[in-house]
């Protein structure tokens, strides 16, 4: 139809949020760093230790500073990122899909199933995030996929409810009532019809639950429950930098300045979907 | 993908038996400690309790206070700024927070009341207090952030309705159609979001427990957690849940009293 | 010939984009005078009125011109000063009546803000007496009341003591029976009839209903897209009317004794901001020629009977 044109329109609006455009800028530097890590483009390792350069101020060679093994920060830093991010986005599709796939059902089709659903994820609704994730890590074990796995069903119940409220509205439309009486499948009525117009609040949702991810995995890591030394992890350096902050503030300030940086930019992009959503919002 | 599959379905079946577990009461024993995880609730819940009434009282009071500055003068310099407050508040995670504050007062300033043992009200008024300070002024803010966005869409929405006009209208003062006009008939989603924010500190908590020596239900499961002393996990975070459950109800209570429309339905 | 409100060509526009909403409007209200404020939805007849109190919606800002209370210029006037007039001497009653009292407050207390606002004794007697005045049932029930618990129109009998109870020089009504059951609409009619009365008080009554307003008013303000079409008399107005919209209007009034068919004027009102250079009626008017669509006709300055037109009713065309 006239997707083409709708996509573009739909970018003007977001463009046009400051919000959004600041997130959407800081989001891609962020995910330039990280892919730095990735490809191993650092300018060192982030396990290199250098007795050498041991609790050094930052500086040219090391941009944040080192740690108490010679490590450089930055390079840390970067690879927490890395690692953050992609836990993060590992546990928010997990959980999107899950929790589409159970919205979307539940709401469309009703009855049992439902019920079921609204009430199971109510129960989860009750816990506090971090410690949802905390009871389940506990019992699934500290790798990366655990945590990952984790964060995914702590933050399912949230989509599921998000994805099941416009079906519920949308399903009593006049035209998908229309296309049912012309006798199509229900999965292509599913699939062609709802999920388009779903997609916009899921986007919305999947960047704000990518900031909380976020926060949830640097929780667990700072607690000793996430991932595990000498690996880095924003959370961890946090943790570590307790003891060293008072005569070494950058290792403080380097993994909490990256962890704020991802979280306001996630929060931003998000903001700026939701304008793009609804043009006549009053944010800035 | 195959690998991860197989550890798949049994971890799922492993979770909703634990799930199961939740519905079956009887709070269990905590053999580390030697007590029963009752007691072991009995005495830290108020602990957590006190620190999220605390944190409660701050964070909505913050909140709102700002989201009044930002919506009186929506897309100005002062809603920018208001709404900058939001979003940094909503970035700190509490333990980037907890830790800098440590590291000023603690190792700077030589001032850390957390390093002395937990102090109850009862015992030690003052060193309790003085316990309870940087923990809710941390969590305090983790909770204005939220409160104030909602505290001036809340405002902001209230504001172009028809009565605060005739409000206007008749000549009452603007500093009064602020506060008891606009404001007034504002409270309903900040109450919500403030009932949200508190069930969510009754365990939401942990890491600023754990940072500040503060023996609540947060640390209680941690502690179990650590030590894998599964049954008190288990129970404490049942009841985490039963205890969000009722803050819910109270949320519905408060509304009754607050809206005079609500209270004729009756 | 005293003057009590000079409305002199008031535009407004949208804040954001400056699209022009109402264009130079200009009309007086004489001392003890009733006015009235004719136009369709849309023809910027509420925004006219809101902008004397300074009651814009934040969207809408004023482009230019003036309004004069008393030979005073409220227009320029700051919100403090504006306060002391607000409810006092200038008061407004609106279209709504379910949405214009706050739901949280008892019907007495958002009385006796007006007192408070104004630093007059405030009473519970006084409000007492004044919810009688307006014929509510159990005035002193009534004032611990919440307005849920009262009807629409018991609702705008509580917003007339409200903007009378000070007795106000003018007062501008907004539509105020619009919401309401045909019969209810009688009542408060004369409801505000008698209070002008018994206060001398001049009245601005805006309406689309032109049935209505000739009950109300001496003089009527005919208003379309914006502009200010005619002034005049209401018998004047209603026995020759010269802009060819009210003529229109007229025509479109159900006529009791004769079995006359309802004339309606086809087309829509177009957007003020629209219509730069030309006649805001030229697309639906059937007495249209050239010139009427390359150029804006005189507004009326305030003679007896005036018109905003080429070729008005009853000039040759």
């Amino acid at each position: 139809m006239t997707k083409k044109s709708s996509r573009k329109t739909w970018f003007y609006y977001y463009w046009n949020s400051l919000s959004g455009r600041i997130g959407l800028i800081l989001l891609t530097l962020l995910l330039l760093g990280a892919l730095c890590s990735l490809f191993h483009i650092l300018p060192y390792g982030p396990l290199a230790q250098d007795p050498t350069a041991i609790i050094k101020g930052p500086s040219w060679h090391h941009l944040f500073g080192t740690d108490q093994f010679g490590r450089d920060i930055f390079s840390r830093v970067l690879d927490g990122l890395r690692r953050s991010l992609s836990v993060s986005v590992v546990a928010v599709f997990l959980a999107t899909f899950l929790g589409l796939f159970i919205g979307v059902t539940a709401g469309y089709f009703g009855g049992f199933l439902d019920t079921l659903a609204v009430r199971l994820s109510d129960i989860f609704f009750a816990f506090p995030a971090i410690l949802l994730a905390l009871a389940i890590v506990s019992a699934l074990g500290h790798t990366w996929i655990d945590t990952s796995f984790a964060i995914a069903i702590v933050y399912t119940p949230i989509f599921v409810r998000v994805t099941r409220g416009p079906v519920l509205s949308l399903k009593e439309l006049d035209y998908i009532k229309a296309t049912k009486v012309l006798g199509y499948s229900s999965s292509r009525i599913l699939i062609k019809h709802i999920l388009p117009n779903i997609m916009p609040i899921l986007l919305v949702q999947v960047a704000l639950s990518l900031s909380w991810a976020i926060l949830t995995e640097s929780g667990l890591s700072f607690l000793g429950l996430g991932t595990q030394a000498p690996d880095a992890s924003l959370g961890l350096m946090v943790s570590d930098a307790q003891s060293l902050v008072s005569f070494a503030w950058w290792t403080l300030a380097a993994p909490s300045l990256f962890l704020m940086l991802s979280v306001v930019s996630l929060n931003l992009v998000g903001d700026g979907l939701r304008d793009s959503l609804d043009p006549t919002r009053k944010s800035i | 993908m195959r690998v991860y599959y197989g550890i798949d379905r049994p971890v799922v079946i492993q979770y909703f038996n634990w799930v199961k577990g939740f519905f079956t009461g009887n709070l269990g024993y905590a053999f580390h400690t030697g007590t029963s995880v009752a007691r072991l609730t009995e005495n830290s819940f108020p602990v957590t309790l006190e620190l999220a009434i605390f944190s409660t009282l701050i964070g909505v009071v913050l909140g709102t206070l700002i989201g009044l500055f930002s919506a009186s003068k929506p897309g100005s310099r002062r809603d920018f700024i208001g709404q900058f407050f939001g979003l940094t508040a909503l970035a700190i995670p509490s333990f980037v927070l907890s830790t800098t504050l440590v590291a000023i007062f603690a190792d700077k300033f030589h001032y850390f009341p957390n390093g002395f043992e937990y102090a109850t009200p009862w015992h030690n008024l003052s060193l309790n207090l003085q316990q309870m300070l940087f923990p809710s002024l941390v969590l305090g803010i983790a909770v204005a952030a939220p409160v104030m966005r909602t505290a001036r869409s809340s405002l902001l929405e209230t504001q172009e309705k028809d009565f605060v006009r005739t409000a206007i209208g008749k000549g009452v003062k603007l500093r009064r159609v602020k506060f008891v006009h606009v404001l007034r008939n504002s409270f309903n989603p900040i109450v919500t979001m403030t009932g949200i924010q508190f069930g969510y500190l009754l365990g939401g908590s942990v890491i600023v427990e754990q940072i500040f020596s503060l023996p609540g239900v947060g640390r209680q499961v941690l502690q179990g957690i650590l030590k894998r002393e599964y049954s008190t996990v288990q129970s404490t975070v049942m009841l985490i849940a039963c205890c969000f459950v009722i803050i819910n109800l109270l949320t519905d209570v408060i509304y009754r009293y607050v809206d005079p429309r609500i209270r004729e339905n009756d | 010939m005293n003057p009590i409100l000079q409305v002199k060509n008031l535009s407004l526009q949208t804040r954001e984009d400056k699209r022009l909403l109402v264009d130079d409007v200009s009309f007086e209200i004489e001392e003890g005078e009733s006015v009235g404020l004719v136009g369709e939805s849309g023809s910027g007849k509420t925004l006219t009125a809101l902008s004397i109190l300074g009651l814009l919606p934040a969207a809408v800002e004023v482009k230019s011109g003036e309004i004069l209370f008393k030979g005073e210029s409220i227009s320029q006037m700051s919100s403090s000063a504006l306060q002391q007039i607000r409810g006092n001497r200038i008061s407004m009653i609106y279209q709504d009546p379910m949405t214009s009292l706050n739901p949280m407050m008892r019907i007495g207390k958002q009385i006796q803000e007006v007192f408070d606002a104004h630093e007059i004794d405030d009473s519970k007697e006084k409000v007492i007496e004044a919810l009688r005045s307006v014929e509510i049932p159990n005035p002193e029930e009534a004032f611990s009341s919440y307005p849920h618990e009262f009807s629409g129109g018991m609702r705008q009998r509580v917003m007339i003591a409200m903007a009378m109870i000070l007795k106000p020089n003018l007062l501008l009504a907004d539509e105020p029976t619009t919401a309401l059951d045909v019969t209810i609409q009688k009542q408060i009619l004369n409801l505000v009839k008698r209070e002008r009365q018994e206060n001398a008080m001049s009245l601005l009554w805006i309406s689309h209903d032109l049935g209505v307003v000739s009950e109300m008013v001496e003089k009527v303000v005919v208003m379309y897209a914006g502009r200010v079409a005619e002034i005049g008399a209401v018998k004047e107005i209603f026995q020759h009317p010269r802009h060819p919209y009210t003529n229109g209007l007229i025509g479109s009034i159900v006529k009791r004794s004769h079995q006359e068919r309802l004339l309606s004027i086809p087309g829509i009102p177009p957007k003020p901001w629209t219509i730069e250079s030309s006649c805001a009626f030229a697309d639906r008017c059937p007495r249209v020629q050239t010139d009427c669509t390359v150029q804006k006709p005189a507004f009326p300055t305030e003679n007896s009977h005036s018109y905003s037109c080429f070729h008005p009713e009853g000039s040759q065309s």
